[in-house]
Formats: C-alpha cells, structure tokens, sequence
C-alpha cells in the first residue's frame, strides 16, 4: 500500500520539495545581508529601547523603511501564508474526490486492502510530506527573519502565521479538511475552491476570536503623547508586540480616546486653553492635570512562542476531529 | 451445494429516493458462471457492487461464503471486480498495474498476471489511458482474477468492445474459470455471450430478480403453450403462467412446470434462452396483473 | 488435434457439437485411438465457452465408450469410429472427386448434386445395402 501511496503522490511531492529548495536557495543567499543591514542600520539601539543616533530619521521611519528594501520577505512570508490552503486544496482535496471522480475507487477499493488502511497509508504519508516541507521552510524563514524580528512584529496578526510552529498546524489542518471536502462532495474542484473557502474562514475565526482570549494579555500605562508631540523613543520598544487596543484614560479611568493620542484642540477644549495654537508647554501642563495616560493592552512579543503553542494546539485538536470525521465518512458514508 | 453469494431482502436506496434495488433474496452456488441479465437501470450494477463491498445495503442482507463483502482484508481477498468500462489509473504504466495488484493482495499470482499480460502482447511501459478498450479490459480481468478470488464479479465487462476484443476477453475468463475454481458473476444484456458461458441465471427488472436458476434447469422446466383461446387463471395450479398472449381464436402461455403437460389441447414446444429472458424482463411480478394482449405485442412491466 | 467450432445459431446445445464434432472426427480418422483430447483450458480458451460445457461433454463420449480420462495427463480417445480401413478412404475419395466432375460436366449445379446424393442415399439404406 505504500508503494501505491507513493506512485500516486510522487509528482506532486516533487513539485512541492522543487519549490522548497528553491525558497531556501534564496533565503540562504539574502539571510546574512539581512542581518548585517539591520546591525548597520541603528535598529538594534530601537530594539533595545534607546533613541538612534542616525540624524534625523525616527525609529518609526526606519521600521517602515528597513522592511521595505525586502520585497522579497513578503513574497515568501505571503508564500508561507498561502501553502497550507495549497496543501489543502492540492493535496487533500483530490485524495478521495479524485477516485470518486475517476471511479478508481473501484479498483483501489476492491484490493485486500480495507478503506480504513487505504486512507491511514495515504494520509500518512502525504501529511509527512506536508508536515516536512511546511515546517523547513517555516523554520528557515523565521531564522531568515530573526534580525528584523527583534523589533517585535512577529507577534502580530500580519506575521504570526508566517512564523514558528503555527503555519505547521495550519499546514495539518488544511490537508484533513481538503480530505474531508473532497470525501463529501465527491468532485475534485469544487473540493478544492470549497477547502480553501472553509480553511481560510476557521483561520480568520481562530486569528480574530480564539487568539486573543487563549492567554490573558498584559496592560501597560504610558505618559499620553499630544498630536505635536513626537513618539517617544522607549514607546516602540515598549510597544513591541501585538497591540489589542489602545485607550486614552484619565486620571478618573474614563476613556476620551482610542488610539494613542489626543487631539491637541481637544486636550485644549477640556483644560480650558484657547483651541486655536496652544504651545506645547500648555498642553503638557494639560495633561499633568487631567492625569492623562494610555493604556495598552497587548501580548508583548516575548509571548510570541507561548501564544504560537496555544494556537498550535487549537489547530491539532481540530485537525484530530476532522481527521476522525474522514475515517468515519469513507469508511460508512460513502456506498 | 455452497453458496458463494447469499442474499436475503435485499435492498438499495440512493438519495434521491428511487429503490433500485428491491428484496432480492438470491443463492448464487459456487462453482458456476452465474449471468445477471436485465435493462438499463434494472439494478445489476446496484447487486454487483453490493456483492464486493463498494455499496452498503438499505436493508436486508448479503453475504460472500457467509460474511458480509468487505468486512475485513481477507474477506476482500476472496471477491474481485472488473467494473464497468474497465477503469484504471491513466497515468500508472501497465507494469505499474501489476505492481499495484502485488502490493496490495497477499494472494496475488505474479506468474499468471506477467503471463497473461506477455499474451496479450502488451507493453509493459505504456500507461493505461493510452490503451484501447478491448487492452484496458484484459489489464483489468488480469488485476482480478491474479488476486486468486473465490468469487469474480463483472459490470458489463464487454458492453463497449468491439466483437473481437469481446471475444477474446470471454476467451481469458474461460480461461481463468477453467485453471481453478471459481465462481463467476457477470451481467450483460448481450444474451448471446450469456448463452455461450453462463450455467446459471438471474433476471433483474425494475431492481426485482424475476427469475433465478440453473440454465439447463430454467429450460427443462419452461414450456411454451399454444392452444385454443383459453383463460389463464383456469390452468392447474402447479403450471405458473410467465407469460400469456391472445388473438381472438388462440392463446399462447409460456408456462413455468414441474410435471409434464397433459392436455392434449396443447401443443407444447421447448424455448430458447433469449425469449425466456425477455418473456421475463417484460412480465409484471405478480400473478393477478395479467392482462391480455395482442398476438405480437408484449405488455411492458412496471 | 481437433479444434471445435460452435455455431450458437444453429439451436444445437454446445456440448452436443463437441460431442458431434469428436464423433466426426473420429470417423475421418482426424482422431485415432490413444490420442488425447484437448484439455479443457485449450478448449475455452479457443472457443470461449463454459468449462462445465466441455466436461459435459466429455462425460458424454465416456459413457458411450469413446473416451477415458487418465487423473493428472487428461482425456484419450480409447475407440475409433473409422468403420473401413482408412486406406479405404483415400480411394473413396477419388472416385469421389471424379464423379463430381462428370456431374457438374453434365450440368448439374451444388443443389442438384445434394439432391441426387441424399435420395440415393436414403433409398440405399431402406434397401439394406451393405
């Protein structure tokens, strides 16, 4: 039955360890100029809290500027996003449908092999290959990206499923449930679009709904920063992480603001100043005495691996369930 | 006698609600060529596949030497299928059908299989969607039958062969019947290749068997009556009327009997194998639905 | 060795040409006494019928005393059927052949040719000629 499992599989295991030794080609040749233009660009004085020294450029300006000298980041980071619904709908998907489809079944099926065998062999081994393949290119991305990472953003939404163990269990999810699409509608392509449809929603639903409440976050209060007032250094790295909300509070713990900041005219209007150009001056002295603070409340980035676990295991306790429901569907439903 | 399959009630029901299959209860003996005969939609596909395992019944059950199908691996080594129109993979080599076959049946006759393919004359790189119809169905009776299965199942093997490829598959299963004892299950509607190698026979219509028996028997005991116009109902009991058609003056019965016809009234000839299937495809099922038609017509049953 | 051919067409039961077809052949001295049949894989894969249908038939040419199976080597012919020596045969055949050509010579066509020889015939054997 391996033997079987293999010859079926092999074009596309070829394929996909191609397209992985080509993403790890690029990634080896650009990975140490990355990490040197971090060292020499003033960053690390950024990740570690202090102000830089490089003139007039901000540690703002120049996160947004660094990452941007690296399309490529974003083409494999996206590339990392999109492989396990490839997975899915490539992969999975035709494992059942295909035979239906082709009616082999009645050759596959008909063998001294029970369906249960059939499909344990064959998930087996392509969810070993998938599981491979997903996990060297997550690891050698996220090594690609450590330096830039130190800024913090790996922990957010945009980066977290580009990185660590999670796009592995997202990897393992996707196949069972293009398996358990296909076993169900029986065609190959709506299989497939009906797959990435379905993975890419319990995605978003785990990422928007389950993420943020499986750890508690942290809150942290800073000093408020008028619309004039420049981001303070220490702020960025303080705010390293994936930053739920932000809310201006006064010293009475009443929300004016969410965002970070608050109109100048606005602080004015409450201090009883005159609206039209209130000096800065003025304006702190406002909030000394409304006791303005913001409150952020966050998962810092050194909760990054604990957080990727959490969801990681979300995404293996689904990945289980559907898995069963495939056995449990080729073995009774179908016939 | 064993059997080697055993239905009782036997019933399938897809989705959309139509029963195409409906309380069959069959004994097919081991050992013999048995013939599935019906239309279109009769439900031979239906039986086939319920009898290898690849369709679960409604209600009712069936059995392969007493258990059900595909239960576990050994009872899917006893059955082998060539489904209708011979499916394969199109992408796997010939020589890679053969590896398939080795890999997943502990039974499997490697010998006999490269003997059959070396036969035939086929090349063992050229991938099976290249092959012609008449060489994909000899891969797939070779993929069957090197299994070593009890029983060899047949979805209309020869429907779209061309008459010589039709011949020489008949001619490989033959062959395959005679090397050692198997029991053969085959449905087709071409009742001539039924007549050359069937022993046994099942009629299905509507998903209800209409008659099922040894062939030599079936033709000792059916008799074709022609007399003076005469009344079914008034025959004896032990003569069950298949089949009645009138003219104004005559009647003739097809007849189904145990003891010989006694009267003179009669005259009473043998039938062929051919009319007695379609004497059965097109009978109503129960006795009291019998109405008369005319010489040369045939009532189609429901 | 015998081939068989079955004509499904001619409402004769297949057993009964094999039968028919052994008989033949025996009496033309196609098969002589100690020659052996072919088995019945040989038969089917020939002519593709049931198996069963050549045991039936070889049960038959058994019982009448034609025929014997030997366990493991197959089934042997144990009686001729060739009244006249052979040699008579060849002779017969001649002349055979030279009343054909006076015959179609003097004009007569296939069917007449049958015609005369089938009522000679009869006519012969209610005669009792020997």
């Amino acid at each position: 039955m391996t033997w079987l499992a293999w010859r079926q599989f092999r074009a596309r295991a070829a394929v996909a360890l191609v397209a992985l030794a080509v993403a790890l080609v690029l990634l080896a040749v650009t990975g140490p100029r990355l990490a040197h233009d971090f060292a020499a660009s003033g960053l690390p004085d950024c990740a570690a809290g202090r102000e830089t020294d490089t003139g007039s450029l901000t540690c703002g300006d120049l996160v947004g500027g660094f990452l941007d000298r690296y399309p490529l980041v974003r083409l494999l980071g996206t590339a990392l996003i999109v492989l396990p619904a490839m997975i899915g709908a490539f992969w999975g998907a035709p494992l059942v449908a295909g035979e239906l489809e082709a009616g082999t079944h009645q050759v596959a099926w008909v063998q001294s092999v029970t369906r249960t065998r059939w499909l344990a062999v064959k998930l087996s081994l392509v969810g070993a290959v998938a599981v491979a393949v997903t996990a060297i290119l997550s690891l050698a991305f996220t090594w690609w990206a450590s330096s830039s990472d130190r800024l913090g953003s790996r922990i957010s939404p945009a980066h977290f499923a580009q990185r660590g163990v999670t796009p592995v269990a997202y990897a393992a999810f996707a196949l069972v449930l293009g398996i358990a699409i296909g076993s169900v509608i029986r065609r190959t392509l709506p299989a497939m679009a009906t797959t990435l449809a379905v993975f890419f929603a319990v995605r978003q639903a785990v990422e928007s709904w389950g993420r943020p409440r499986i750890l508690d976050p942290v809150e942290i209060s800073h000093p408020t920063f008028t619309f004039y007032a420049d981001e303070p250094a220490g702020r960025v790295a303080a705010d390293s992480g994936w930053v739920l909300s932000t809310q201006t509070l006064d010293s009475a713990g009443q929300v004016l603001s969410s965002g970070g900041t608050i109109r100048d005219d606005a602080a004015a209007t409450l201090c009883g100043l005159p609206t039209a150009s209130p000096t800065k001056a003025q304006l702190d002295a406002c909030g000394e005495s409304l006791g303005l603070h913001d409150v952020v409340t966050m998962f810092p980035a050194d909760r990054f691996w604990t957080l990727q676990a959490a969801e990681a295991a979300i995404f293996v306790v689904l990945t289980a369930a559907v898995g069963a429901f495939c056995f449990w569907w080729v073995r009774q439903r179908i016939g | 006698m064993t059997a080697a399959v055993k239905t009782h009630q036997l019933s399938k029901r897809y989705r959309r609600g139509r029963w195409a299959l409906l309380d069959c209860t069959l004994t097919l003996p081991a050992g013999k060529v048995v013939g599935l005969v019906g239309v279109n939609g009769a439900g031979k596909t239906t039986l086939l596949h319920l009898a290898v395992g690849l369709l679960r019944p409604t209600a009712g059950t069936i059995s392969v030497f007493g258990e059900p199908p595909a239960a576990r691996a050994t009872q899917l080594a006893r059955i082998g299928l060539v489904a209708q129109d011979a499916p394969l993979y199109p992408t796997l080599t010939v020589a890679d059908h053969l590896r398939l076959g080795r890999s997943l049946n502990p039974g499997w006759d490697h010998g006999t299989a490269a003997a059959r393919i070396d036969r035939l004359g086929l090349d063992a790189d050229q991938p099976a969607g290249r092959l012609s119809g008449g060489q994909r169905a000899q891969i797939a009776l070779t993929l069957a039958v090197a299994k070593r299965p009890d029983v060899l199942v047949l979805d209309e093997p020869v429907a779209s062969l061309d008459p010589l490829a039709r011949r020489e598959f008949l001619q490989g299963l033959m062959e395959a019947v005679a090397a050692r004892k198997l029991t053969v299950v085959l449905s087709s509607h071409l009742l001539s290749d039924i007549e050359r190698v069937c022993d046994h026979l099942v009629v299905l219509a509507d998903g209800r068997v209409r008659v099922a028996g040894d062939v030599e028997d079936l033709l000792a005991t059916h008799k074709v009556l022609c007399g003076p116009r005469r009344d079914p109902r008034r025959l004896p009991a032990d003569q069950h009327v298949v089949q009645a058609s009138h003219t104004d003056r005559q009647t003739t019965l097809l007849v189904r009997t145990d003891r010989p016809i006694l009267d003179p009234a009669w005259t009473v000839t043998e039938i062929n194998l051919e009319d007695l299937v379609l004497a059965y495809m097109a009978a109503p099922s129960t006795p009291a639905e019998r109405p008369a038609v005319a010489r040369n017509g045939v009532q189609v049953g429901r | 060795m015998i081939e068989f051919r079955i004509d499904s067409r001619s409402g004769v039961a297949p057993y009964h040409q094999l039968v028919h077809q052994v008989k033949q052949a025996l009496r033309l001295g196609i098969l002589r006494e100690g020659d052996q049949l072919p088995t019945v894989k040989e038969v089917v894969a020939q002519v593709a019928i049931n198996p069963n249908t050549v045991l039936k038939a070889y049960r038959q040419l058994e019982h009448e005393g034609l025929a014997a199976g030997r366990p493991g080597k197959g089934t042997f012919v144990t009686r001729s059927l060739a009244g006249a020596s052979l040699a008579a045969h060849q002779a017969l055949r001649q002349d055979l052949v030279r009343w054909l050509t006076a015959a179609r010579d003097a004009g007569l066509d296939d069917d007449s040719i049958d015609a005369l020889f089938q009522t000679t015939l009869r006519a012969g054997t209610g005669e009792g000629v020997a």
